[in-house]
């Protein structure tokens, strides 16, 4: 007689793996929900928040672009200069400096070594 | 087809002979993969609340520069900007960093006219203003935690004016289902935050909106037409303005770049759990070698053996990825992304007073998967390749 034990274990890596998809669809097909509360919260502040920092001890370009266009701390040339920030470090919603960075549009750039 | 499902199935009893290391082995997929997806979810999140914060926001932001950074520019702007054709309205506002309480805490100061809104609104418990003579401030969900204020709270001066300072009073507060940077912001009058900052006429920025279709050339009105001089200062001070496609365009646009380092350290982390697993799900098995060498010994075939393993596998990693998305989901949605919020989002705490914003979808989850299976794959397969390749007499000994 057969072992009912592998029927049982398929039967519960199939009940995850089924609870999983179908949690990822619901998802997928569900409206980012459009509350009036969010609404209105930007329309009384103008439009502020962008990224992963909820204050500006650190980086504010990491709370909102529009207050401080790149990160102070960005030590880029210099390789990996980047990870310096540490709110940038561990960022998980990377963007890039508002207008291109310092130097942007035109302003004197940072002098370069020939 | 019987053959194979026949085979399919000693790969299920496989995962039974050993369950400590089957154990190991989904435990350690869960652990790299759960906190992983978490990060994507959240990132998804704040970045469909950004997509609200540039939709509902203004057209244009206007700062000045001082120095080659972005700096406050006076308030006598308004009047100019206002005039250039296309322009509807033009709002200032201040925005800056403050410390309150004596463990001085972290919160952000935002001047604007309150008295343009209705006095309740969706997003605030409590109410915007009521002309009174004290300061009146709508705070945010983690600051009033962490200083154990409610409406109706006073404050002691906190701020030097040269004119005097006033008490203020907490009016309102924000609730835990407004976009996160409501956490630790202050918000007020326009005319109150001067005072706070003790800097009368000045803006951090000034919020235009524009007719349809007129966004460029105002950007181009203000940038070339529009004079500014500094108070006590007669230099013209040079203006940047953002617009709505500029913030737009910041927005990542792959999966790849949205979580930029991000990615990169759980490839670390990854990397690991790849030592960990090959060690946990074949390499240094002994009890392998002998169950393949009879299994040879009984007249296996080399690929039926490799088809075993591959899916035993396949369903280890099934079961590690399945079990970290139901967990990074129930993390995030029913614990309220205790912990692990705290990590991603700076300035959170540990258990975030705000609903913390996630979307999973399909995408990561399925690489998340693709890359267990990978490595759950390389342990299992190597090991049996290794000992089907011999005779059996060499495999059992």
């Amino acid at each position: 007689m057969r072992s009912t034990a592998p029927t049982i274990l398929l039967a519960a890596i199939l009940t995850v793996t089924a609870t999983a998809a179908v949690q990822l669809l619901i998802e997928a097909r569900s409206e980012y929900p459009q509350e009036e509360s969010a609404v209105s919260f930007q329309r009384l502040v103008g439009g502020l928040g962008f990224g992963p920092a909820l204050d500006l001890s650190q980086c504010p370009c990491t709370f909102d672009p529009r207050l401080e266009a790149a990160c102070g701390l960005d030590l880029e040339p210099v390789p990996a200069g980047g990870c310096f920030c540490p709110q940038h470090g561990t960022s998980i919603f990377y963007y890039p400096p508002l207008h291109g960075g310092p130097g942007a549009h035109g302003e004197a750039r940072h002098a370069h070594l020939p | 087809m019987r053959t194979f499902l026949e085979i399919s199935r000693t790969g299920l009893v496989a995962i039974l002979l050993h369950p400590l290391r089957s154990l190991a082995t989904i435990a350690a997929l869960v652990v790299v993969l759960a906190p992983y997806l978490a990060g994507l979810g959240l990132s998804r999140g704040i970045e469909q609340q950004a997509e609200d914060s540039i939709r509902f926001g203004a057209d244009l932001y206007v700062t000045a520069r001082w120095l080659g950074r972005d700096g406050p520019l006076p308030v006598a702007a308004v009047e100019e900007i206002r005039k250039l054709e296309g322009v509807t309205d033009v709002v200032p506002r201040i925005v800056g960093r403050i410390v309150l309480g004596k463990n001085s805490q972290e919160a952000i100061l935002v001047g604007v006219p309150v008295e343009r809104f209705p006095p309740a609104l969706a997003c605030v418990e409590g109410r915007l203003y009521n002309g009174s003579r004290l300061n009146e401030l709508v705070i945010g969900t983690e600051l009033a935690r962490h200083l154990h204020l409610e409406v109706g709270s006073l404050l002691p001066p906190f701020y030097h004016n040269a004119k005097g300072e006033r008490l203020s009073q907490v009016v309102g507060l924000f609730k835990s289902d407004v976009p996160i940077w409501q956490a630790n912001l202050v918000v007020t009058s326009f005319a109150t935050a001067a005072a706070i900052f003790d800097q009368e006429g000045l803006a951090t920025d000034l919020l235009v909106s524009c007719r349809p279709g007129y966004q460029d050339a105002v950007r181009a009105a203000i940038v070339d037409t529009v004079s500014v001089r500094p108070p006590g200062g007669n230099d013209v001070l040079s203006l940047r303005v953002t617009t709505r496609d500029d913030l737009k365009a910041l927005l990542p646009a792959g999966l790849l770049h949205r979580e930029g380092i991000f990615n990169l350290h759980f490839l670390l982390a990854f990397t690991l759990a790849i030592l960990v697993i090959l060690v946990t799900s074949g390499f240094g098995l002994s009890e392998r070698r002998r169950e393949i060498g009879i299994l040879k010994a009984t007249g296996w075939q080399t690929d039926e053996v490799l088809l075993r393993s591959l899916v035993e596998s396949f369903l280890l990693s099934l079961a590690g990825a399945s079990l970290a998305i139901v967990l990074a989901f129930a993390w995030l949605k029913w614990l309220n992304g205790i912990w692990i919020g705290s990590i991603f989002l700076a300035g959170a705490d540990v258990s975030p007073s705000f609903r913390v914003p996630f979307r999973l979808t399909p995408v990561p989850a399925l690489l998340g998967f693709v890359v267990s299976f990978v490595v759950v794959m390389s342990g299992t397969l190597y090991s049996s390749w290794r000992a089907a390749t011999v005779s059996p007499r060499e495999a059992m000994r």
